[in-house]
Formats: C-alpha cells, sequence, structure tokens
C-alpha cells in the first residue's frame, strides 16, 4: 500500500501533520490508532473488526496475567489469550487448507466430496497476530508491564507503518515511546526517514518489480521454459522477494522514524550469509527472532534441538501460507540447519568466504522452488528443468533484460552495505549528492506507482 | 551507486539532506505532471494543445469506424488475430457492409463496448458480428488494454476516477516526450496507413517483404516461439480460467440477442507450428474446454460457432501466416467461407 499516490500524497501528510500538531499523548495515539485503522480498512473495512478483536483478546488476558500472582491463573488466562488469537489465525488462514486435505483424504479413500469454504484471507493477520501474542507472553515471563489503556495497546498492534508486512514489533521494544510519544518533531529524525524509505522504496519498485514483470510470465508458464530460463526465473525471485520485502520494511522503519518510533532492522543482508544459519540470522530478522524466543527456547532449545528446530522450521514455513508447499519449505531450511550443525561439528564447511556466500545463495536459492510455485506438482517440475543438465548446456536462453536486473540486484545484494548498516555502522553522514540521487531515483519510483505489484509478504 | 561520504567536513547539518531531498523530489514531479497535463499525450485530459500520439489501435478503429460512410451493418470483431479477416469478402458472402474492429489483446468486456460503440455512438445499423474468440480471452491473467484505457473513445465503458493518478507515469511521460519531438521536428504527426478505411490491417511493411521475397515465415515463428511463455500470454494446463470473462462473454451475447443482432463467432487457426508447441506444454484440454464453453454459449443463444484451431478445418495453408497465430488474408477468407458459406438467405432478406 506505500508504493501508491493516496498514500503518499494524502494518507501519510495528512496523518503526521496531525500526529505532530494535535496536543496530548492520548489524543495523538488516538489519532494513530483511528489512522492505522483506516489505512487497514482501506482494503476491506470490514476486517478492521478482527483487528480489533485481536488487539481485544490480548489486552485482557495480558491485563488479567499481570493481575495475577497465582502461577495456574496466570496460565490459565495465558492459554486463553494464545488459543484466542491462534484460533483466529486458524480459522481464516488455515481452515481452508484443513477443509483442502480432508477433501483430498476423503476423494483417495472414495468418500463423497467435502465442501471447500471460500474463506477470504485478512491481509497483513500473520504479523499483527504475531505481534500482539508477543505481549501477552512477555507478560506471562514478566518482561513487561501490561497497559491500562487499551487505546495506547489497540495503537501498538495496528500502528500502520508494520501493521501489514512487519517488522513484528514487540510490545516492550516500543512501549516507552508508546506512553510517552516524542514530543517534539526533529530534523534527525525526518533525514533518517527519507533516507530509509526512498531507499527501501527504490528497492521495491525500480529493482522488485522490474524483475517481477519478467519472472512472473515464466513462472505461470513454467511448462514452456528451458531450463536456464527455469534457473533464470528462480535466481529472479530470490532477489525479488528480497528487495520486495526488505525494501517494505525500510519504509516501515522510514515511516517509524517519522513518527518518532524506532522499528528494529528486518534483513541484514541476507545473500551475504555464509551458511544457512547465517541466513536465517539475516532474513526477515524480526519473525526469526520471534520464533526462537516463542517456539524454539520453549521447546527445549539446544537441549531439544532435533525437535524443536522442526517443530520451529515446519510451523515457520506454515507461517508463511495455508499450502503444504510452505512446510516443505520449511523442512527443506530444517534439514540444510541440521546438516549446517553436523558439517560445522565436522568442520566440513567452506572456509573461503566468497565460496561459502555463493553456496549460501544457491541453496536459498533451490529453497524457494518450494515457497514460489503454487503446488509441489509445479515445484517438482520446476526443480526438474533447473536440474536437466544437457538441457541447461545445450540450450541458453534467458532475456538480456533480466539477466541485467539480476545483475544490477544481485551487485546490490552482495556488495554494497544495507541503509541499517550505512546508519548503524557507519554513522548517517549523508551528503548534497546522496540527497540528490536518493530524490530523484524516488521519483522514478513514483513514476512506476500506477498498476504497482503487490507486495509479496501481504499474503502471508 | 549512493554514495555516502564519511569524511567529517562533508557531513551537512540536520535537515538539510531532507530540504535538499524534498526540493529534488518535489519539483521534477510537479515539472513531469505539468509536462503530462499539458502535452496529455493520449487524450486523457482535453487540453488540446498537441496532438495526441495516435499510436493506439482502440483510438485510431474507433475514428476509422466513425468517419465509415456508410455505416456498417456488419462488425468484426476479436484480437490483432482477426486483423486481416477483409470485410469486402464479408459483404460478398452476406451482403452486409462491413467493418473491421480488430483490436490488440481484446477482453470479452471490450467486445461488448465496442459493439456499442458502434450502435450507439457512431449509430451503425448492426446486423450481424462475426468475432474471432481467442482463447485467451478466457485466461483471468489477461487485463484490459492499456491502449483500450487509453483511448478516449472508451473511457466512458471504464471507471476513469483514476485518470489523474496517469499524470505522472512514466510510460505517459515518455510520450509527452515524443510528442514534443516529433512537434520539434515540425514532423506532419501523420500516422502510416496501419489500416484500410474499412479497418483491414495493411500489414504493409510485411507485405512488401513477401513481395521482395523477403519474408521468412519459418524464422519469424522460430523467434517467437523461443521462450514463447516469457514474451507472450499463452493458455496452460494451470491457467486460470476467467468466469468473469466467462459472464462477460454470456451478457455479450445477450445485449446482442436483445437487439436482434446475430453473432457468428468462432476459434481463429493457428501455426501447426504453434498447435505443436501447445500440444508439448499439455493446453490442448484447456482449449477444448474454452470450445466447450463457446459451444454451449452459441446453443443457449442459438447462434454459430465454428472451432477452427486445427488449420486442416478450413483446409488452410501454413504459409499463409504472418506469425504463429496472425494469418494472411487468404487464410481468413477459407475462414469467412467456412464461418459463412451458408449464411441464411432469410437474414440477407431481412437487411433487404
Amino acid at each position: 500500500m506505500f508504493p501508491t499516490y493516496i498514500f503518499l500524497f494524502v494518507f501519510a501528510p495528512i496523518t503526521f501533520i496531525g500526529y505532530w500538531v494535535i496536543k496530548g499523548d492520548r489524543m495523538r495515539r488516538l489519532w494513530l490508532t483511528i489512522a492505522s485503522y483506516i489505512f487497514y480498512g482501506y482494503w476491506d473495512w470490514k476486517f478492521t473488526s478482527l483487528l480489533l478483536i485481536s488487539s481485544a483478546i490480548n489486552f485482557y488476558a495480558g491485563g488479567r496475567i499481570g493481575k495475577s500472582e497465582d502461577q495456574s491463573t496466570r496460565k490459565f488466562w495465558l492459554v486463553a489469550g494464545l488459543v484466542g488469537s491462534l484460533g483466529l489465525l486458524a480459522y481464516f488462514k488455515y481452515f481452508r487448507l484443513v477443509l483442502i486435505t480432508l477433501d483430498a483424504i476423503s476423494n483417495a479413500v472414495g468418500g463423497g466430496d467435502i465442501a471447500i469454504w471460500n474463506i477470504i484471507l485478512p491481509i497483513g493477520i500473520s504479523f499483527f497476530t504475531f505481534q500482539a501474542m508477543s505481549y501477552t507472553i512477555d507478560i506471562y515471563n514478566r518482561k513487561v508491564e501490561p497497559t491500562n489503556d487499551f487505546i495506547e495497546f489497540a495503537c501498538y498492534v495496528a500502528l500502520f507503518p508494520q501493521l501489514i508486512a512487519g517488522p513484528i514489533v514487540r510490545y516492550r521494544w516500543i512501549s516507552e515511546t508508546l506512553r510517552n510519544l516524542p514530543k517534539k518533531f526533529t530534523l534527525e529524525y525526518l533525514d533518517l526517514a527519507l533516507f530509509y524509505f526512498s531507499i527501501g522504496l527504490i528497492k521495491k519498485v525500480l529493482i522488485a518489480d522490474r524483475i517481477a514483470n519478467y519472472i512472473n510470465p515464466m513462472f505461470d508458464n513454467y511448462q514452456a521454459l528451458v531450463p536456464s530460463e527455469a534457473w533464470a526465473a528462480i535466481i529472479g525471485f530470490s532477489l525479488q522477494l528480497y528487495f520486495d520485502f526488505a525494501g517494505y520494511s525500510l519504509m516501515a522503519i522510514g515511516l517509524g522514524h517519522l513518527l518518532g518510533f524506532k522499528f528494529p532492522q528486518n534483513f541484514n543482508s541476507p545473500y551475504k550469509a555464509v551458511s544457512i544459519s547465517d541466513f536465517w540470522r539475516r532474513w526477515h530478522i524480526t519473525l526469526s527472532t520471534w520464533l526462537r524466543d516463542y517456539l524454539y527456547i520453549p521447546l527445549g532449545g539446544r537441549n531439544n534441538r532435533l525437535v524443536a528446530l522442526a517443530v520451529t522450521m515446519l510451523l515457520g514455513g506454515l507461517w508463511h501460507g495455508a499450502y503444504w508447499t510452505f512446510v516443505a519449505w520449511g523442512a527443506y531450511h530444517a534439514i540444510l540447519l541440521e546438516l549446517h550443525h553436523h558439517l560445522q561439528n565436522f568442520r566440513w564447511i567452506p572456509r573461503n568466504r566468497i565460496y561459502a556466500q555463493l553456496w549460501t545463495f544457491l541453496v536459498a536459492t533451490i529453497g524457494w522452488v518450494f515457497f514460489r510455485p503454487p503446488d509441489f506438482t509445479s515445484s517438482w517440475a520446476f526443480l526438474q528443468k533447473m536440474f536437466d543438465i544437457p538441457g541447461l548446456i545445450t540450450e541458453f536462453h534467458v532475456s538480456g533484460k533480466l539477466l541485467i536486473l539480476i545483475f544490477i540486484a544481485f551487485i546490490w545484494a552482495y556488495f554494497l552495505p544495507n541503509a541499517c548498516e550505512l546508519v548503524r555502522d557507519r554513522g548517517f553522514k549523508p551528503n548534497t549528492i546522496c540527497a540528490v540521487v536518493l530524490a530523484l531515483l524516488t521519483v522514478l519510483s513514483v513514476m512506476f506507482f500506477y498498476n504497482p505489484a503487490p507486495f509479496l509478504y501481504f499474503q502471508f | 551507486m549512493i554514495p555516502i561520504d564519511n569524511r567529517p567536513e562533508n557531513k551537512i547539518p540536520p535537515g538539510r539532506f531532507s530540504k535538499i531531498w524534498i526540493v529534488f523530489f518535489l519539483m521534477p514531479l510537479i515539472l513531469i505532471g505539468l509536462l503530462n497535463y499539458i502535452v496529455d499525450p493520449y487524450g486523457i485530459y482535453g487540453t488540446g494543445l498537441f496532438k495526441p500520439l495516435e499510436l493506439n489501435s482502440y483510438t485510431e478503429k474507433a475514428i476509422l469506424l466513425r468517419e465509415f460512410d456508410p455505416k456498417p451493418e456488419a462488425l468484426i470483431i476479436g484480437s490483432s488475430r482477426v486483423g486481416q479477416v477483409d470485410p469486402i469478402v464479408v459483404e460478398e458472402l452476406t451482403g452486409y457492409r462491413c467493418f473491421n474492429f480488430g483490436v490488440p489483446s481484446v477482453t470479452a468486456g471490450l467486445m461488448n463496448s465496442i459493439v456499442q460503440y458502434a450502435v450507439e455512438d457512431c449509430d451503425a445499423p448492426i446486423r450481424l458480428v462475426i468475432v474471432g474468440v481467442d482463447p485467451e480471452t478466457f485466461d483471468a491473467k489477461l487485463d484490459i488494454h492499456q491502449q483500450a484505457k487509453l483511448s478516449p473513445f472508451f473511457n466512458e465503458y471504464f471507471d476513469t476516477s483514476d485518470a489523474w493518478q496517469r499524470v505522472l507515469t512514466f510510460e505517459q511521460t515518455i510520450s509527452s516526450i515524443e510528442v514534443i519531438a516529433r512537434e520539434l521536428k515540425n514532423s506532419s504527426g501523420e500516422i502510416p496507413d496501419l489500416y484500410r478505411p474499412d479497418g483491414f490491417s495493411m500489414y504493409t511493411l510485411k507485405q512488401e517483404m513477401v513481395d521482395d521475397g523477403t519474408f521468412d515465415l519459418d524464422s519469424v515463428i522460430s523467434d517467437r516461439l523461443e521462450n514463447y511463455a516469457s514474451k507472450f500470454q499463452v493458455i496452460t494446463p494451470s491457467t486460470t480460467i476467467s468466469e468473469e470473462a466467462k459472464t462477460s462473454w454470456l451478457e455479450f451475447l445477450e445485449w446482442c440477442s436483445e437487439r436482434d443482432i446475430d453473432v457468428y463467432f468462432f476459434m481463429p487457426p493457428a501455426h501447426p507450428r504453434y498447435i505443436e508447441m501447445l500440444g508439448d506444454m499439455g493446453s490442448i484440454e484447456r482449449f477444448r474446454e474454452i470450445s466447450t464453453f463457446l459451444e454451449m454459449s452459441a446453443e443457449r443463444y442459438n447462434l454459430t460457432f465454428r472451432d477452427f484451431t486445427d488449420l486442416d478445418s478450413i483446409d488452410g495453408d501454413p504459409g499463409m501466416f504472418w506469425d504463429e497465430v496472425h494469418m494472411q488474408k487468404h487464410n481468413h477468407d477459407l475462414v469467412l467461407r467456412e464461418l459463412l458459406g451458408g449464411y441464411p438467405e432469410n437474414e440477407q432478406g431481412k437487411s433487404e
């Protein structure tokens, strides 16, 4: 929704001006909450009630946990909060998969057809559900005090910059800012906001969407691809997904700065990773740390590594969508992580950094074969195309423009420092040329707003 | 790519970055908006200071049809694949004066708009519509062609409330620059004759190559079939057939039926090499599915439908193509004779 004229030229200016003009924290939080609900309702106003229900469940459960010292009562309200949140997620996101699976089983054993309901997947439900759940769990773990201001909590859950595609922000990270909203608009924050937002927008519109224009028809008609095209498509998707999602995250961080919030980094140049475990420390950081803290560690962590890893990665895969292909993608990464663990023990991992990075990029890219095509048949056919070695040698046909885009994206992803790195490690010291270049590339991005490609992670 | 200067003396004070950014963001955007609004390369805003960039087949055909006098009683519609369906042959076979309104990537919904435009805006007494239906018409991914959206003649059939958003688009900016360049060159802006006055596609350049003996159909087809899926819309086993397109198609037939307009429709032949590729992809079943639906729609409205996908069904010549799907007049004449050969005498009688 960010790369639209209505957001950039209408919604964002009105929201930000209102936010900085209104006096009093309560009114400003209310303003921000209303704006965030309008932002969400612009997609489908009916589902704002879902946002409200999810907030209410966790606000109430968190409050009850906070008020009680009795462990069994605390546990009861924790379970109640989680069941409520996950129940909504299960119904809207996974119930259809259950019906489809039951239907397939029923047909396989000669039973009748099972009616498959058409349930609309609310945009960003996985993100705001996990975000709201982290509040309840953190109160249970005594890591944060519950708030008694529902508007404050509703504002946290619905905060529009990260509402529909993350980063998944935990309440305790921003509770201080939420409670005492910044009073004064600082130019340093405006500088950072424009810096992050423009880089994010450029990544999304000028790189990810341009690649998408070439590879989407290739995935749609994968039967007609030759092996070299299959590789170009999957490498293109690998880069498209990164630039799309990392671009969105950067825009969210930039918009957060305009409100005085510091959101966490979500991507740390994942394609520079030297191993698959390094990749997971750099890719979708707020989700992987969420899964680590609320699933992997409670399941036993390193003491119960195999089970904890398998469950975490399978559920992590399923988090991305109600398709068994996502579970397979999670399983693929679980196997890679387990394999890496053993190879590391035997010191059988590449020593050369560049070789290790390219190898990691390759195995991560192959994994996207389970992520992008819609079903196992397509994934399997795609893999067959990719590993048709004679075909790969004899028939090399790839669009020159796609190759150029892949080359630019790869160079950017692999060699350049990421925006957060520039600010955090090197200090934010952009000069005039940097401002001019970023502004002009942002103008170019705006010129592609008409018919924008949706963010890939919205569907998750 | 993004210059970051770490030298302390080059660090700019807080807010300076934002000021420069805002100036270099807003100024070009305002200039681009003004440029596109004033030049109005697609004739959307009606400023009328420059002659619009005439590259739009929808607009061109709309103008030709409006100027076609006497008004046609028969209309040929479909995608560019029906470009060389000859209105003169239709007139020979049916007695109706005919106009060819074949335009790129026509959707089922647009077919209705085109016939409505002919009947309501051009006052053409349409009695017969001949439709070449591409299977791709029913692909859920087929969007309304950009040219149709940008054609002032068809704007009224679409939601144009977002027309202002186009004022900043890259595509429109390039077109504005083209218009200005044309004006600076003092070019007359005349478009080459792509169509005869009755809408028949001329294929002038390719025809010259045919006459010179330099047209190599095999190479053309080979080039196009290579990477076909990444270049063109193609029906595959995984293609979703659009229910919306089916509904629009039935609405179109209903609309014609209510006005006593007879509709003859057919699936156009394709080159055997293309059919072979589709066979390898496993797409032929989907073609049959679409053909069955069209058959059903013909039965519902008591109309004539023929599936000519297989070139042999018209005894066509594989050498008489411009590429894998666009046929030359020779083959189209065969299609028309198969389709309209037994055109009901009573229909001709009605027109007299």
